[in-house]
């Protein structure tokens, strides 16, 4: 019992021992360190006054923290008098050793120090007067301008500074990502004395080189820069001016590691066969773009992503491709130097479509676990079907896009009756709905694909079929954004003409034709009387230069078109079609007031002048010359003049030119009119001129009457040779009888 | 009393029917007068118009009746320009045409080979406010052609023809190009007298026929004086105006 006492006595001395010793040192097991303080203080009142005492203590401190953990923190200070002494294992205050007192006054004397003065002085009773500043003095650092008593001033340098950030040790520095030289990493701190006027930073390398230093900082934080990937370390010294130029010691060193961010520079997107897709206007991408619905897999889109690394290529780690939610991890191919490409080939299913436009971005990480994200452009994946609808115009009476030819709807007489959107690099053809006799649809078809429509059985080389109308326009409107376009080719991509971006693309794909045209007729050299109305038939499908009713003949200018009133059959009611290049017209009768019959020349030539021939039918006509058929004549077979010869056919009653018949020479006159009608394979050419005192009917078409659109089915073409080739002594004309 | 009554009423009725009578007979006698007058003039006529057909089937400028009761004397002038204008000073009422031929013609109405030799001509109206077609024949070669113009002379925008030129003055000015033939001129909305203006020597336009008959001094003196009646009339050359266009109808020109 005895020994055990003995023992627990001793290990209760050996706990409060080292307890006793913990309380002095508190937790830190680190060395100490001491540092003197000096400093001025005004100690107590001595003979009136206040007297300043310039005295010493000593600071023990822990450089790393009594905790271990750098917070710097005093371990034992001094009291006024005494300074430090002892080791940093057993630190210690001692006294400082102090001049002896003043003896006191003798009995009966008061001590005398008068005004102001400047050195020593006796105060009259065996002691010496405190210091006191005369007026003339100049101030002294922390002293007042005014006469006064002695300052001790702040003189001496102020506390090292705690640093905040970065505050990693050399085994774990912080870890920062920069992103070139000119990255900022930010360093701060906390003051430890209020005597700092400003703080000297100082950044290092591993080698102490400086990086990056300021020497006059006022704040307690700053950036920094002029980094490269690498390990460094920093502190801070709190500098005191205000006196003298005292620096007090400098902070701990605080560790930080620098690290590039890899980059992603672009990401480019290719078809399954490796063809880069070229970016559509928004900065976007559809997967029915026809680089992709071209390729051999139009559903699979691949993405490369170019990454670069300041820390070289083989920092970089992983890449993650993210569209729409969804994330596909992309493969690290070859690079060089600090750049390489990642890439993901995705392939998107049904599950995919979405009308949507999502942004494609990349996600990229290196070694140090640090990533960096990027935004790209959109990507649409979506079905690529659009509807199409659409109606057939009449631009009979002209074309222009987009209005002009596309107001009046083809009526039955165009037969249209089926429409076939022609897959021209696949086998995706699509058979429209018809909605007779002028419109189609709705009915999908494929965005991105090259179609050609074909109407009423046609084919690539005949791709209007049976239809019944030339000159085919298109035009197209986006009825999702309501713009409007008019393909020059028949054969068209819906791909830069409609937008594939809006929620649901549909598209009206119109087209104008122009009707075959109806009989008409045309003069050259000359012009068209009529005392009544003028039914001309210029089509608008003629080319200008000879779109009109009368145009230039050999040797003959046109000229005028007059007449009561007006009108095309074909609907090309311009102005600009009576006459080219003299475009005379006249909505006024300018015909003769004379009018000549068949008795007229019959008098004048037969009887008179003896002139001319009498017959019943054509054959029957001579070969020049003037022939009179008392009756109407049908014209069956052709007829053309000898150079230099003249003909004039008087008909009493109607001359009817056959079907059969494609030129006939001389100059036609008949009381009971004139007509050519019916159909026929070649044009009718009357080379001469025609008169009648009743309707001229010049009613013939081609049987293909796509013909009549470019040609005119009857032409006449005044001879001037007809009039001077006849018998001068017709035209010997007696007038002007006077009676006098 | 009764038969004094008679009497005066017979005398009354006798005197009524004397005045009546002696009047008719007056009349009579002065109508026989005018009918052979008249019947003389007639037959100067006729005799004159028998000599202008006599002159123009025969080319003689003396007629006789086949009765020797009348007869005609003929006179031909040439129808010629005065100096450098060309007028033939008649009227041409509208959408008629006036002929103005630039190369002679032969005996036999053909065009000969003389032409009018200047460069231009000037076509003019006297006080016209109309417009005008004006067509210029020419030959070239063996072929013939025409140049074709249109001039308004009016200011009024209701007697415009649509794409004719407006002419500055009265006159507008023709290039005779080639071997000049014929102008014709066709005015338009009002009727007008026109002529030609150039340096050229214009061809004969035609003759003037002058016939003047006689009847009732040849053998019978009716009345114991003759009586004479002169005609005239101009035989130029002149073709239907529909000629000169390619198609024209008294009433319609259809192509349906």
């Amino acid at each position: 019992m005895r020994y055990i006492t003995l023992i627990i006595t001793f290990f209760l001395i050996l706990w409060f021992s080292i307890g006793a010793k913990q309380s002095q040192a508190g937790a830190c097991m680190c060395p100490l360190e001491s540092q003197q303080i000096c400093h001025w203080y005004r100690s107590s009142l001595k003979s009136g006054y206040l007297e300043w005492v310039y005295d010493c203590y000593a600071q023990w401190y822990c450089p790393i923290g009594p905790d271990c953990t750098g917070t710097v923190s005093p371990f034992i200070v001094c009291s006024a008098g005494q300074v430090a002494c002892g080791t940093p294992d057993n630190p210690s205050c001692c006294n400082v050793p102090t001049s002896a007192p003043p003896p006191p006054p003798p009995p009966g004397c008061t001590p005398s120090c008068g005004g102001s003065y400047c050195g020593s002085k006796s105060d009259g009773c065996g002691g010496t007067c405190p210091c006191r500043e005369c007026n003339a003095c100049l101030p002294q650092c922390g002293q007042v301008s005014d006469c006064g008593y002695c300052s001790p001033g702040d003189g001496w340098g102020p506390l090292p500074p705690t640093i905040i950030t970065p505050n990693g040790t050399e085994a774990d520095p912080t870890l920062y990502n920069i992103n070139g030289a000119s990255s900022v990493v930010n360093l701060s701190w906390l003051s430890n004395s209020t005597l700092t006027d400003y703080y000297q930073v100082y950044v290092e390398n591993s080698t102490y080189g400086t990086v990056w230093n300021n020497t006059n900082v006022v704040a307690t934080s700053i950036g920094s820069s002029g980094y490269t990937s690498g390990i460094y370390h920093w502190y801070v010294e709190a500098v005191n001016s205000t006196c003298v130029l005292a620096a007090g010691a400098t902070s701990v060193n605080g560790y930080f590691m620098t690290n590039s961010i890899p980059t992603v520079d672009s990401l480019t997107l290719k078809n399954a066969d490796g063809v880069v897709v070229p970016v559509e206007a928004g900065d976007q991408n559809q997967i029915c773009q026809t680089t992709f619905s071209n390729s051999s897999n139009d559903r699979r889109i691949i993405f490369e992503a170019s990454v670069s690394d300041s820390d070289g290529w083989a920092d970089v780690d992983t890449a993650t491709l993210n569209w729409n939610g969804h994330n596909y991890a992309m493969s690290k191919l070859s690079g060089v130097g600090t750049g390489g490409t990642m890439r993901a080939a995705v392939d998107f299913g049904v599950g995919e479509n979405n009308s949507g436009v999502f942004p494609l971005s990349v996600s990229v990480s290196d070694n140090n676990g640090s990533s960096n994200n990027y935004a790209f452009r959109n990507l649409k994946v979506w079905d690529c079907q659009v509807s199409v609808v659409g109606t057939l115009y009449d631009g009979s009476s002209g074309q222009a896009c987009n209005e002009v030819g596309f107001l009046e709807s083809v009526d039955s007489n165009m037969s249209f009756s089926s429409l076939i959107y022609k897959d021209i690099s696949g086998s995706s053809d699509v058979n429209m709905t018809a909605s007779l006799p002028a419109n189609y649809g709705p009915t999908n078809i494929i965005y991105g694909k090259d179609y050609l429509p074909v109407f009423n059985g046609g084919d690539v080389v005949n791709p209007e079929g049976t239809l019944l109308g030339t000159g085919r326009m298109t035009r197209l409107i986006d009825l999702g954004v309501g713009t409007t376009q008019c393909p020059s080719e028949s054969q068209f991509n819906l791909q830069g003409n409609i937008s594939a971006y809006v929620a649901n693309p549909r598209v009206r794909v119109d087209f104008s034709y122009i009707k075959d045209q109806e009989a008409w007729f045309q003069v050259g050299g000359a012009g068209v009387k009529a005392k009544n109305g003028i039914s001309s038939g210029v089509p608008a499908t003629m080319d200008s230069a000879s779109r009109a009713l009368s145009i230039s003949g050999t040797n003959a200018d046109n000229a005028l078109v007059s007449f009561t009133s007006f009108s095309n059959i074909n609907g090309f009611n311009d102005d600009s079609g009576y006459g080219t290049p003299n475009n005379w017209w006249l909505d006024h009768s300018t015909n003769d007031l004379s009018s000549y019959s068949y008795q007229y020349f019959y008098n004048n030539f037969l009887i008179n002048n003896g002139v001319g021939v009498t017959g019943t039918d054509w054959s029957g006509r001579p070969s020049e010359g003037v022939y009179f058929v008392n009756g109407n004549l049908n014209i069956d077979s052709d007829f053309a003049l000898d150079p230099g010869k003249t003909m004039i056919m008087v008909v009493k009653g109607k001359i009817s030119i056959a079907e059969a018949v494609s030129r006939v020479d001389g100059i036609y006159i008949a009381n009971g009119g004139i007509e050519a009608l019916g159909v026929s394979a070649n044009q009718l050419v009357i080379n001469g001129m025609l008169y009648s005192r009743a309707n001229i009917r010049l009613a013939r078409s081609f049987e293909n009457k796509i013909l009549n659109n470019t040609t005119p089915p009857v032409k006449v073409n005044y001879q001037t040779n007809l009039i001077f080739n006849l018998p001068g002594n017709l035209m010997r004309v007696l007038n002007g009888w006077r009676e006098q | 009393m009764r038969k004094a009554q008679v009497a005066i009423i017979v005398l009354l009725v006798s005197a009524v029917m004397m005045t009546v009578g002696l009047s008719l007979s007056k009349k009579a006698t002065t109508e026989t007068k005018l009918d052979i007058n008249e019947e003389l003039l007639k037959k100067a006529f006729n005799a004159a118009e028998s000599g202008i057909n006599y002159y123009l089937g025969t080319g003689n400028t003396n007629y006789n009746a086949p009765d020797s009761l009348s007869s005609a004397d003929v006179t031909a002038r040439n129808i010629v320009a005065e100096g450098a204008i060309l007028d033939f000073g008649e009227y041409v009422p509208t959408n008629g045409t006036e002929f103005y031929w630039l190369v002679n013609h032969l005996d036999n109405g053909d065009i000969g080979t003389t032409y009018y030799g200047a460069p231009t001509i000037d076509v003019c109206g006297t006080g016209f406010t109309g417009s005008a077609e004006i067509n210029y024949f020419y030959k070239l070669g063996a072929n013939f052609g025409v140049k074709r113009y249109g001039y308004n002379f009016s200011s009024d925008v209701t007697k415009k023809v649509n794409g004719f030129t407006e002419a500055s003055g009265s006159c507008a000015t023709i290039s005779t190009i080639n071997n000049p033939i014929l102008i014709t001129v066709t005015p338009i909305f009002n009727g007008g007298r026109f002529y030609l203006s150039g340096s050229g020597t214009f061809p004969i336009q035609g003759v003037e026929i002058s016939s003047t008959g006689r009847s009732g001094g040849v053998s019978t003196n009716v009345s114991g004086a003759q009586v004479n009646k002169k005609l005239s009339v101009l035989r130029r050359y002149k073709f239907p105006s529909f000629m000169l266009s390619g198609v024209v109808s008294e009433t319609s020109v259809l192509s349906d």
